[in-house]
């Protein structure tokens, strides 16, 4: 069994090495720009909240944490059931098969590894929790309460959820919600007008994005973290800590804008074939995308400036730093390979996080979110160009 | 199929026409498509044979306008085809559809981008549905729909517009018999009403029963064959001119056989 788990841990590893490898430069400029990107950010970040830090209240870093922790639990719930899903198991059934082993005995392999691969997680998730809540969990008993709440609630969908029944995330298992699809994207009059048929591209993707269940996903993600900004504002933690949660809300919002693309990218969009153009597709990202930094900027100035007394600018802060990443998203779309939506996710957060820690610091570096758009937009126009003329992949 | 109208007598024309799919500096990996030249007018049905990898589908991504040439040029009616894509309708060999999205939103959708709005453009989407035997899963997402399903959603979206020029590639791939036929009536009726339907087969009976004009492609070179007039003559043309093209494996039907049959 752990030969089998460990000859696909390296498989997966030996294609991942092999993959980097073949991009070399690309990898080592991604490595190099993300280590000088996290020492600047950590860097800038250290200064400004350390006097922050100091005056937090331990309240506050109590409740913290215990979200924290209830936070990793969550996710390590969600990924075991991802893991269930993703038929870790067919490997056991091949090799059952081709040695000739009854299928009730193949079978209760495949039920072991599963619970193997749920233990494992389920470990990893009861560890983590009772690590990052170390500051709370002062007895043993606590720790082990917290670590077998992680084992157990891990270990739970692999009895739950039968194989491929928890795959949420492929339309085999989604609902076509067409009510809300036809109030988003079919609510047009014409489309005859260059700036009408903009409207209708845009519309289609918001569409289609809000109907893919990991957009949803995200938008939870994104709400805890609006949920972050309101106990933030109303414990009166100082300003920095707020637009972070922010900018990671609108971190995390942006990234459905990503995904979408990477999976258009992958072929010819099909409205080509009705004559639009790629530039018309890269500019309806620009549409959804100011429509999403619209809401993730405006909720936590809102809150920011419900929440404090008195009223000051700092609202403005949140709504920079909520903005940036869905902003700078459909300017980085086309930069390196839209197929590959990890590429964006990275340089949207370094970006956007660089972006935001400036504007937190001083609200002078605003000038230089236009400045940051143009030239992306000035070099990602370049880059479309150069695959309409050149390439048969968007 | 649809009723639209449509440019008086449209006509094809490929000038000189070359492409090296990753570029003009990919020529030097040895593929390259062209140059070709090819004419067609109104009521031509283009039919384009050749083995696997030979340019098939380079050549139908110039002729739709999804591509441009690196040299020559490719025209519908004087202008390249690339501002003209409207009137065009293209089915690629490999499906582009997303699978977030049903048939009918896509038929919808599609509708409104030609500028067909309102009755218009949903009377427009439910003949093409209607047509391709589509309505039964007009609400199911494109992602969880069979291959041949998904050919015929494609196929509704490629000839919603009835366009001029209809650019198909291996549409009878995945197919059943009667969308077979359906398909055949589609093309054999725009044949009648003077619009350009170019497709590619590997089927030399749908190839030989359909077109007017046959195109024979071999490492990125066209040829335009002597099409005779009698169709049994046409598929033995066919056979014959593929099976020398790309000999079959040793041990396989080959040329030589396949005559001593005759």
């Amino acid at each position: 069994m752990f030969s089998h788990a460990g000859g696909m841990a390296a498989g997966i590893l030996t294609s991942w090495v092999r993959s980097l490898s073949s991009r070399l430069p690309e990898t080592l400029t991604g490595l190099v720009a993300s280590v000088v990107f996290g020492a600047l950010f950590l860097h800038v970040f250290r200064d400004l909240l350390s006097p922050d830090m100091v005056a937090l209240a331990p309240a506050v870093i109590t409740k913290a944490t215990w979200a924290g922790m209830a936070l990793i639990l969550a996710g390590g719930v969600a990924l075991t059931r991802r893991a269930m899903a993703a038929d870790l198991t067919l490997g056991w059934g091949l090799f059952g098969r081709l040695r000739g082993l009854p299928e009730s005995v193949a079978s209760r392999m495949e039920d072991l590894t599963r619970f193997s691969w749920a233990a494992i997680l389920g470990t990893i998730t009861g560890g983590a929790a009772v690590f990052a809540g170390h500051a709370v969990l002062t007895s043993p008993e606590s720790r082990l309460a917290v670590f077998a709440a992680g084992f157990f609630l891990c270990t739970l969908p692999a009895f739950v959820f039968s194989r491929r029944d928890g795959d949420s995330f492929s339309p085999q298992q989604a609902h076509t919600n067409r009510h809300l699809f036809r109030l988003v994207a079919s609510n047009s009059g014409h489309t005859q007008g260059h700036a009408a048929r903009l409207g209708a591209l845009a519309r289609w993707r918001t569409g289609l994005i809000l109907r893919t269940p990991l957009t949803w996903l995200l938008a939870a993600a994104w709400s805890l973290c609006m949920a972050g900004v309101v106990a933030a504002a109303a414990y009166k933690v100082p300003l920095p800590f707020i637009a972070l949660f922010a900018w990671l809300g609108g971190w995390l919002a942006s990234l459905p804008l990503a995904l979408h693309a990477a999976s258009e990218a992958r072929e010819l969009p099909f409205e080509e074939a009705f004559g639009v153009t790629r530039g018309d597709i890269a500019r309806a990202y620009m549409i959804v995308a100011a429509m999403i930094a619209i809401l993730c900027g405006i909720t936590p100035a809102l809150i920011t400036l419900l929440n404090r007394e008195p009223v000051d600018l700092s609202a403005l802060t949140c709504l920079g730093a909520g903005a940036m990443a869905p902003s700078l998203m459909p300017f980085l779309l086309w930069q390196v390979d839209a197929r590959r939506p990890l590429v964006q996710a990275l340089t949207s957060l370094f970006s956007s996080m660089f972006l935001a820690t400036a504007i937190i610091a001083t609200k002078a570096a605003f000038l230089l979110w236009p400045v940051v758009l143009v030239l992306l937009a000035h070099q990602q126009n370049k880059r479309i160009l150069h695959e309409q003329t050149v390439t048969t992949g968007i | 199929m649809v009723e639209r109208k449509s440019i008086a007598s449209p006509n094809l024309i490929l000038s000189a026409a070359v492409k090296a799919p990753g570029g003009p500096d990919a020529a030097r990996d040895g593929f390259r498509l062209g140059p070709i030249d090819l004419t067609c007018g109104g009521g031509s049905t283009v039919a384009v044979l050749g083995p696997n990898g030979s340019g098939k589908s380079t050549m139908f991504n110039l002729v739709a306008g999804q591509t441009q040439p690196d040299s020559g040029s490719v025209t519908l009616s004087g202008s390249p085809v690339r501002s003209m894509r409207a009137r065009i309708g293209y089915l690629p060999q490999q499906g582009m559809l997303p699978p977030w999205a049903t048939p009918r939103e896509l038929c919808d959708y599609s509708a409104r981008l030609i500028g067909a709005t309102g009755p218009h453009g949903s009377g427009l989407a439910e003949n093409a549905l209607r047509y391709w035997d589509c309505l039964d899963f007009q609400h199911s997402l494109v992602g969880n729909l069979s291959t041949g399903m998904r050919k015929r959603v494609g196929l509704a979206l490629a000839t919603l517009h009835n366009p001029d020029l209809l650019v198909l590639d291996e549409p009878f791939e995945a197919l059943d018999l009667g969308h077979i036929a359906a398909l055949r009536q589609e093309i054999q009726r725009r044949t009648h009403a003077g619009l350009i339907t170019v497709f590619a087969t590997h089927i030399a009976s749908c190839a030989a029963g359909l077109a007017n004009v046959a195109l024979f492609m071999g490492n990125g070179q066209a040829t335009q064959l002597d099409w005779p007039a009698d169709e049994q003559s046409r598929i033995a043309m066919l056979e014959k001119k593929f099976l020398a093209a790309a000999p079959p494996p040793p041990g396989l039907l080959h040329p030589d056989s396949l005559q001593a049959s005759q």
